[in-house]
């Protein structure tokens, strides 16, 4: 009797214990509000510092897309690609939980060696490295980033098996995939391929139609990939917990983007893909069986464990009806569906296709009806081929045209500047080129790069590609200790560049020693 | 009869058992994606038929010069092949010491892209005497391109958890003063990995 009882207390134990593993961290939701917020460089720095990097993690993947979106979102392209990488990697791992289906009905979610997220989550985070590829205009990456995006969802429809282990499947209908496979092939010159991703496009949503012949005849020289609110929350409901249900964070709508290039009248672009919808049509559900049949079983062991207890006159019987309620109980402890989930997935997906005029000038994007969603991009002289931009919009009005920073974006201010650090307006990284720049406006002579880099290092700021590589902090500007820079027509651009940050204070020795002489 | 009490135990015992067994297991995981051997592989197979063909047949030392700029090594497969992987095919082909020391005594010289000269300079001490920009003009282009198929099978699961990708990568050597192709090579192979993509 007592090594039954020992067993149920270590079972109860075990599954109760496994029970609590799963859930929402709360820097989650600090990198939730970051985001919300326009605060990207926050949410990736937050997310960068909280990320498992060890492979057998089980929020491996999700921590390595919380640095994707957040690095994207931040235009911080070299964090992005090394996330898209990392993420890229995993998801095309086949049969990471093989043979852990046994130990998921026991114990829980958390019993899978690494969470790979639903579907729709996998899916917008191939959607996601597409984005960082065209941004960097890799055309064949972001193609087959975006083709990669539809075949999982592809996996999840397959609808028979045919003659030995073939499969026919149904096609996918995550619209952005579509079109940005069909963009990737326009620039590559594969019309076919091209041609068929459009016509899939127009027919999962008519109302695409418009955005599909403009890709098809190549209009525009720009173009924007926008996302904008919070994807769906993952929750419990249901008996014991047992059903995974989602719950809109930012509400569906149709609301178009109005794209308006240097204050001409804007042009309207429908929401090509709601995540809400795919959360709601596609979420996964394999395990969803098990866990209702955990709850079930586990209120039937309890309510006859009781009742066997409460009629029976033999103490063994009453004893094992007490086991089966303890074991009951436990079952059920353990039938709750596993919350975690990769917040930064955004809440809807536009794609614009513009001309923007050769020469310097601004783009404004906003959502029809959302006032907050609101931001204003400078746009520098194109260089005359066609470029695509990533933009987050924020939830709060971000509306500013003027570079005042001069950065490795854009590069120099109409007037020679010297490093913020020492008084200037540059947070550029130091070369010889720059070096010069730096003398026009009062760098003594004797100051040279290695010294500029040494006051770096003496302020404690990390730079970019420079020692270490990839800085985990927030920029300098916003009182940080990392210097990089985001990409022209990013929301992290803007947001550092484009308005007035609090001067700097320096306290290492080189930094005074050079303001001493340009006095 | 078994007493209902040591039912319990044993599928209690069971139920601990294969739980605990289960998360000690191993992943036993699978990819189709492009490897570094496949770099390996690729460069490889497209030396010896560089090293082979009649684009260097025939020329010596003092034949006339041939510049060759490293142009792109262009992803058309459905596989997002890092960038470095892309360009790995390529140097290991036109920086291999066989291949380099063919080009040294048949008078070819390999530049770099003007993109990647941009960095080079970047970086360069002025009048080091390593400016890649005082190099003479280029003559040809070489270009990488990859492509692949796509298969994928049930064999156990619902949904497919067989996948198969062959891939194709293609080098060519082109005149730049007349468009003409003067050298091309092909190889292939086969990648396969078993397990549910989604999960």
């Amino acid at each position: 009797m007592r090594c039954l009882m020992v067993l149920i207390s270590v079972l109860l134990g075990v599954m109760l214990g496994g029970g609590c593993a799963s859930g929402v961290r709360a820097s989650d939701d600090a990198i939730l509000r970051a985001v919300r917020n326009g605060d990207h460089g926050i949410a990736k720095s937050i997310a960068l510092r909280e990320r498992a990097a060890n492979l057998r993690d089980k929020r491996y993947l999700l921590d390595q897309e919380l640095v994707l979106w957040t690095a994207l979102a931040e235009g911080d392209m070299p964090v992005a690609t090394r996330a898209a990488d990392d993420t890229y990697d995993f998801l095309r791992l086949q049969g990471v939980n093989a043979g852990t289906e046994g130990a998921r009905f026991f114990v829980g979610d958390q019993a899978a060696r690494t969470w790979k997220g639903e579907p729709f989550e996998q899916a917008a985070a191939l959607a996601a490295i597409a984005a960082v590829d065209g941004v960097k205009g890799d055309w064949g990456n972001m193609r087959a980033s975006a083709l990669s995006a539809t075949f999982q969802l592809r996996e999840l429809a397959v609808v028979e098996a045919e003659g030995e282990g073939e499969v026919r499947f149904v096609a996918s209908d995550f619209e952005i995939a579509h079109a940005l496979a069909a963009l990737g092939a326009r620039e590559l010159g594969l019309r076919e391929e091209m041609e068929e991703a459009l016509r899939d496009l127009a027919a999962i949503n008519p109302e695409l139609g418009g955005l599909a012949g403009m890709i098809r005849s190549g209009a525009g020289n720009t173009a924007f990939i926008v996302d904008y609110g919070s994807g769906p929350e993952r929750i419990a409901s249901g008996e014991d917990g047992s059903v995974a249900a989602y719950r809109e964070r930012t509400p569906s709508d149709s609301a178009e983007l109005v794209v308006t290039v240097n204050g001409r009248a804007g042009v309207g672009f429908p929401v090509v893909t709601d995540y809400n919808r795919l959360a709601f049509d596609l979420k996964w559900t394999s395990l969803e069986a098990q866990r209702r049949a955990k709850s079930a079983i586990g209120t039937g062991l309890v309510y006859g464990g009781i009742g066997v207890a409460a009629i029976s006159d033999d103490s063994g019987a009453q004893l094992a009806g007490l086991g089966a309620a303890l074991a009951g109980l436990a079952l059920k402890a353990t039938a709750a569906a596993d919350t975690r989930q990769c917040v930064a997935v955004p809440q809807r997906t536009y794609l614009a296709l513009v001309d923007v005029p050769h020469g310097a000038g601004f783009v404004k994007l906003g959502i029809n009806g959302h006032p907050d969603a609101l931001i204003e991009l400078p746009m520098p002289a194109d260089a005359g081929v066609f470029t695509l931009h990533y933009v987050r919009l924020p939830t709060r009005p971000n509306a500013r045209t003027s570079v005042v920073y001069a950065n490795d974006a854009w590069g120099s201010l109409e007037q020679p500047t010297l490093p913020w650090v020492l008084g200037g307006r540059c947070v550029r990284v130091p070369t010889y080129d720059l070096v010069r720049e730096y003398r026009q406006a009062g760098l003594p002579e004797w100051v040279t790069r290695s010294d500029l880099l040494a006051m770096y290092e003496e302020e404690g700021i990390a730079i970019s590609g420079i020692g270490a590589g990839v800085p985990n902090g927030v920029h300098i500007l916003e009182g940080g200790d990392a210097l990089y820079t985001p990409v022209v027509g990013s929301a992290g651009f803007v947001r550092l560049f484009c308005r007035q940050q609090p001067s700097y204070v320096p306290s290492g020795e080189m930094a005074i020693r050079i303001l001493e002489d340009v006095r | 009869m078994v007493p209902p009490r040591r039912v319990i135990s044993i599928a209690l015992v069971g139920a601990l058992a294969g739980g605990l067994s289960a998360c000690k297991s191993t992943p036993g995981t699978g990819t189709t994606r492009f490897s570094v051997s496949d770099v390996e592989f690729s460069a490889g197979s497209l030396k010896t038929e560089l090293l082979a063909s009649a684009f260097l047949d025939g020329r010596t030392r003092e034949s006339e010069p041939f510049v060759i700029m490293a142009g792109d090594a262009v992803n058309l497969s459905a596989e997002r092949l890092p960038e470095s992987d892309r360009w790995g095919v390529v140097s290991m082909i036109l920086y291999d010491p066989e291949v380099r020391a063919a080009f040294d005594a048949k008078n070819v010289h390999v530049h770099l892209t003007p993109e990647k000269r941009k960095l080079f300079r970047r970086y360069v001490l002025p009048g080091s005497g390593l400016d890649p920009y005082d190099l003479p003009a280029d003559t040809h282009l070489f270009n990488v391109r990859f492509r692949s198929i796509q298969r994928a099978a049930a064999v156990k699961a619902d949904a497919a958890d067989v996948r198969k990708d062959v891939f194709v990568v293609e080098a060519e050597i082109t005149e730049l003063s007349s468009g003409r192709l003067v050298w091309s090579g092909e190889t292939s192979f086969a990648r396969a990995a078993r397990g549910l993509l989604l999960d």
